[in-house]
C-alpha cells in the first residue's frame, strides 16, 4: 500500500508541474501540429503548389494575312482557366526576361522565335520554342512543358490537317491558296481549342478529374504520415517523461526526502517499487493522453483498444526500465539535465524516433534501431496503426517488456548499491 | 528486572575508513525525558542520530528505541520513532496538508484517523489556516514547523529533533520550543540536538556534551555547570596585539583559561572583580586597547569551553 502511496504522490507531482506537463504532452503535440499545418492540414488536406511565374517573350513575326501563333500561345498560357498557381506575363525583350529570371522574380521564361508562325504554317516547317527556368524548381517546369506540349500538339495537328486538306483540294482541282489555308487553319485552331476546353471544362466535359472522399475508417497519406511522426514523438516524449519521473529518486535524495522515507517503517524495496510504479503509471497516463489528443486534433486512428493497450504496455515497460538505468548512471541531481538530454536524444535518434515518418531507410540503420527499446515501442504503435495481427503485436510487447526487465535489473542493482 | 529505556545507546561506534566519527558512546534516555545532545559541528551528533534513525549501520555497539534494537528490529524501532531532520525534508510542490497526509501514510495511517491526525498536527504547529498553501511558498520558519509536524503524525513515543531551530525567525523558534514543551507534557521522549545553549537549558532535563565523537559530560544543566565550579567567563573585545596580552593574562592568578581569536579574548576566571584591574594594566603595557568587557556567570558555554578549550560554535 505504501508503494501505491509513493507512486500516486510522484504521479501527482509529475502532472502538477507545468513544465513537465508541457514537455510530456504539449511539445509532442506541438511538433506534430506544426508538421500538420506545414502539410496543409487545415486546407482541405490538399497541398497547394507555390506560385509559378512565367515570362513570355513573343518575337514572332507572322507573315501578312497569316494566323498569329505567337499571340495564340501567349493567350493560351494566360487563359483564365489555367491553374491559379500559373502566373503568365509578357516581356518585351529576351534580355529583360533573363534579368528577371536571374533575379528569381520569375521562375521560367518562354521565348517564341521570330519565325514561329511562318515555320509552322509552312508544309514540313519546323520551329523551336525555348524555355529557361529556375534550376531549383521541378514541378512547375514539368507542368509548363506539359502545357506547351498541348499547344504545340495542336499546331502540329493543324499543319497535318492543312496538308491533308491540300491533297484533297488538289484531287478536286481547287488550288489551296493562302486565304483558304488561313480559313482552314483558323477553323482547325478553333476546333482544337474547343476540344481542349471541353476536355476539362464546360457543362459536359469529356474528361473529369475529381478527388473523392475516403470511406470512413480509411486515412489519407497525410494522416498516415502524421500518425507515424506522432508515434515517434510520443515514444520520445514518453521516455522523456519517464526519465523525469524516475529522476525524482535523485531529486528526493538531494532534498532529503529520500532519507526521510528511509526513516519510516517502509522498506527500501517498497520505496523503490513505488518509484518504479510511478514511472510506469506516468508513461501509461501520458501515452493515453497523447493517443486521445492526437486522435482528436489530427484525426489519427490508432487502431482498436487491444492494440493500443498492447502498445501502451510495451512502451511503458520499456520506458520504466530504461529510465531506472539512466538515473542509476547519473551521479547527482544537479548534473542530470545535460546527461539525460544527451542520452535521450542519441538513443531516440538511433532508435528511429526522429525518422518515424520516413520510408525506405537503409537496412543497416533499421538493424541498429533494433538494439534500442525505443524502436520496439515505436513498432508497437506502428502495429496498432496497421491493426497488425495481435500475435505480432504481442511479440513486440514481449520484446519491449524483456528490454524493460533487463534494463530495470541493471538499474536496480546499481541503485541498491548506492543507497545501501 | 532490567529497566527499559526510551533510548539506550551502548558502546556505539561508527568509522568511515580511518576516521572515527563516533567513539564508543553510552547514554540512556528515560521515558518522558527531554535529553539534550550538544556539541559543535563534527562532534558526531548527526552520525549518532542517523544510527538511531536506522539510516546508518554502526560499526560496533548497540542502539535501542523503546527496547527494540535498531539493527535487528528496525521496523519496530522506526514505528515508535519520529525524526525531525536538520534540513527541511518536505515536498515543496505539495501543500502542507498533502505533505502531512503523505508522511502519515508512510507511518501506516489511513482514512479518518489520518485526516484527524493531520488536523491535530496542523493545529499543534499553528498552520491550520495555511494548510492548502504549497510548502515551497512558505517562510523558513513555517517550513520547519511542518517539518516537525510530519514527524508527529503517528504519535511517536520517542522524538528525535536534529537542530530544529537553525536559521529561523524568533517567532517560529518560540513556537517550536513551546511545541516541544507541549509534547513533553504529553509524555513524549525527546532527544534534542542543538548548539544553542539557551535552548538546551530551557528544554532539556539532562544534557550530554559531545566532542570529537565522544560524550565528554552528561547531566542536568546544574550538574554540568558545577563541573566548572564558580568560574566566571570574561569576554573582552580588544584592538592591538591581543595574542601577546592573552599570553600575559594566562599567567595571572585566578585565570584558568584564555582563548584569543579575531580581536576577541575569552577568559575563565575565579573572580572577575579581582582579575579585571591587572588585565587592564597588562593591556595598557602591551599597547592593547580594550573596547568592551562582558562578564558572564557560569553557563553551558563556560562548561564547554572548560572541557574542550574551544567555544561551542567554533
Amino acid at each position: 500500500m505504501r508503494a501505491v502511496d509513493i507512486a500516486l504522490k510522484d504521479l501527482l507531482q509529475a502532472f502538477r508541474s507545468k513544465f513537465d506537463l508541457g514537455m510530456m504532452v504539449g511539445v509532442p503535440l506541438l511538433i506534430t501540429g506544426i508538421l500538420y499545418l506545414a502539410f496543409g492540414g487545415l486546407s482541405g488536406r490538399q497541398a497547394a503548389l507555390p506560385e509559378f511565374r512565367v515570362l513570355v517573350v513573343d518575337l514572332d513575326q507572322p507573315p501578312a494575312g497569316s494566323v498569329d501563333l505567337g499571340s495564340a500561345l501567349v493567350d493560351y498560357l494566360a487563359d483564365e482557366r489555367m491553374p491559379d498557381w500559373l502566373i503568365v506575363q509578357a516581356a518585351a525583350t529576351e534580355a529583360d526576361a533573363m534579368r528577371t529570371l536571374e533575379a528569381r522574380d520569375a521562375q521560367a521564361v518562354v521565348i517564341i522565335p521570330p519565325d514561329f508562325t511562318a515555320a509552322l504554317t509552312r508544309p514540313g516547317g519546323d520551329a523551336a520554342l525555348r524555355v529557361l527556368h529556375d534550376p531549383t524548381k521541378t514541378v512547375g517546369p514539368s507542368l509548363l512543358r506539359y502545357l506547351l506540349g498541348i499547344f504545340t500538339g495542336g499546331v502540329t495537328g493543324a499543319g497535318q490537317a492543312l496538308e491533308a486538306a491540300g491533297a484533297v483540294f488538289a484531287e478536286t482541282g481547287i488550288e489551296l491558296d493562302a486565304v483558304r489555308q488561313a480559313v482552314l487553319a483558323q477553323g482547325y485552331a478553333e476546333w482544337y481549342a474547343r476540344t481542349q476546353s471541353d476536355l476539362n471544362h464546360g457543362q459536359n466535359p469529356a474528361l473529369t478529374f475529381r478527388r473523392i472522399d475516403l470511406p470512413a475508417g480509411e486515412e489519407s497519406d497525410l494522416t498516415r504520415l502524421l500518425a507515424n511522426i506522432m508515434a515517434g514523438m510520443m515514444v520520445f516524449f514518453v521516455f522523456f517523461g519517464s526519465v523525469t519521473t524516475a529522476l525524482s529518486i535523485l531529486k528526493e535524495d538531494h532534498e532529503g526526502t529520500l532519507a526521510r522515507l528511509f526513516i519510516t517503517p517502509a522498506r527500501k524495496a517498497t520505496i523503490f517499487s513505488g518509484k518504479l510504479a510511478a514511472v510506469f503509471l506516468t508513461a501509461v497516463v501520458q501515452g493515453l493522453i497523447l493517443v486521445g489528443l492526437s486522435s482528436l486534433l489530427f484525426g489519427i486512428r490508432w487502431g482498436g483498444w487491444p492494440w493500443v493497450a498492447l502498445a501502451l504496455l510495451g512502451m511503458a515497460g520499456a520506458a520504466a526500465g530504461f529510465s531506472l538505468l539512466v538515473v542509476a548512471f547519473v551521479r547527482d541531481y544537479r548534473q542530470a539535465g545535460p546527461v539525460i538530454g544527451g542520452v535521450l536524444s542519441v538513443s531516440g535518434m538511433l532508435g528511429g524516433l526522429m525518422t518515424a515518418g520516413f520510408e525506405g531507410l537503409p537496412v543497416a540503420f533499421i538493424r541498429i534501431n533494433r538494439i534500442f527499446p525505443q524502436a520496439w515501442a515505436l513498432q508497437g504503435w506502428r502495429q496498432a496503426l496497421d491493426s497488425a495481427p495481435l500475435a505480432d503485436a504481442g511479440t513486440t510487447v514481449m520484446v519491449s517488456l524483456a528490454f524493460g526487465a533487463v534494463l530495470f535489473t541493471a538499474g536496480w542493482l546499481l541503485l541498491r548499491r548506492r543507497f545501501a | 528486572m532490567t529497566q527499559t529505556f526510551a533510548i539506550e545507546v551502548r558502546e556505539l561506534r561508527k568509522s568511515y575508513g580511518p576516521v572515527e566519527a563516533v567513539r564508543g558512546i553510552d547514554f540512556t534516555v528515560s521515558s518522558g525525558e527531554i535529553f539534550g545532545l550538544m556539541g559543535p559541528n563534527g562532534a558526531g551528533k548527526s552520525t549518532t542520530i542517523s544510527i538511531l534513525s536506522g539510516l546508518l549501520q554502526p560499526s560496533a555497539g548497540e542502539a535501542r528505541i523503546n527496547g527494540h534494537s535498531v539493527l535487528s528490529e528496525g521496523s519496530l524501532a522506526k514505528a515508535s520513532l519520529g525524526v525531525v531532520p536538520q534540513d527541511v525534508a518536505l515536498y515543496p510542490d505539495l501543500s502542507a496538508r498533502e505533505n502531512l497526509a503523505f508522511w502519515g501514510k508512510m507511518y501506516g495511517l489511513r482514512g479518518k484517523e489520518l485526516n484527524r491526525r493531520v488536523d491535530e498536527v496542523l493545529e499543534l504547529v499553528g498552520l491550520s489556516a495555511r494548510q492548502k498553501g504549497k510548502v515551497g511558498t512558505f517562510s523558513g520558519g513555517m517550513k520547519r514547523r511542518i517539518n516537525i509536524g510530519a514527524a508527529l503524525l503517528h504519535r511517536p513515543k520517542v522524538l528525535i529533533m536534529d537542530e530544529p531551530t537553525v536559521g529561523i525567525d524568533p517567532q517560529s523558534r518560540r513556537h517550536i520550543l513551546d511545541s516541544v514543551l507541549e509534547l513533553h507534557r504529553q509524555g513524549v521522549t525527546v532527544l534534542y540536538t542543538t548548539h544553542y545553549m539557551e535552548e538546551a537549558r530551557e528544554l532539556a532535563d539532562r544534557i550530554a556534551i559531545m566532542d570529537r565523537g565522544e560524550i565528554i559530560a552528561c547531566g542536568t544543566a546544574r550538574e554540568l555547570i558545577r563541573l566548572v565550579g564558580e568560574q566566571t567567563r570574561v569576554e573582552l573585545e580588544v584592538q592591538g596585539k591581543s595574542d601577546l596580552a592573552a599570553g600575559d593574562w594566562s599567567t595571572l592568578r585566578g585565570v584558568h583559561h584564555v582563548q584569543a581569536r579575531d580581536g576577541a579574548v575569552t577568559l575563565l576566571v575565579d573572580d572577575a572583580d579581582a582579575v579585571l584591574p591587572p588585565i587592564f594594566e597588562t593591556a595598557s603595557a602591551r599597547g592593547v586597547r580594550v573596547l568592551s568587557v562582558r562578564v558572564q556567570q557560569p553557563d553551558l558555554e563556560t562548561v564547554f569551553l572548560h572541557l574542550t578549550g574551544r567555544a561551542l560554535r567554533d
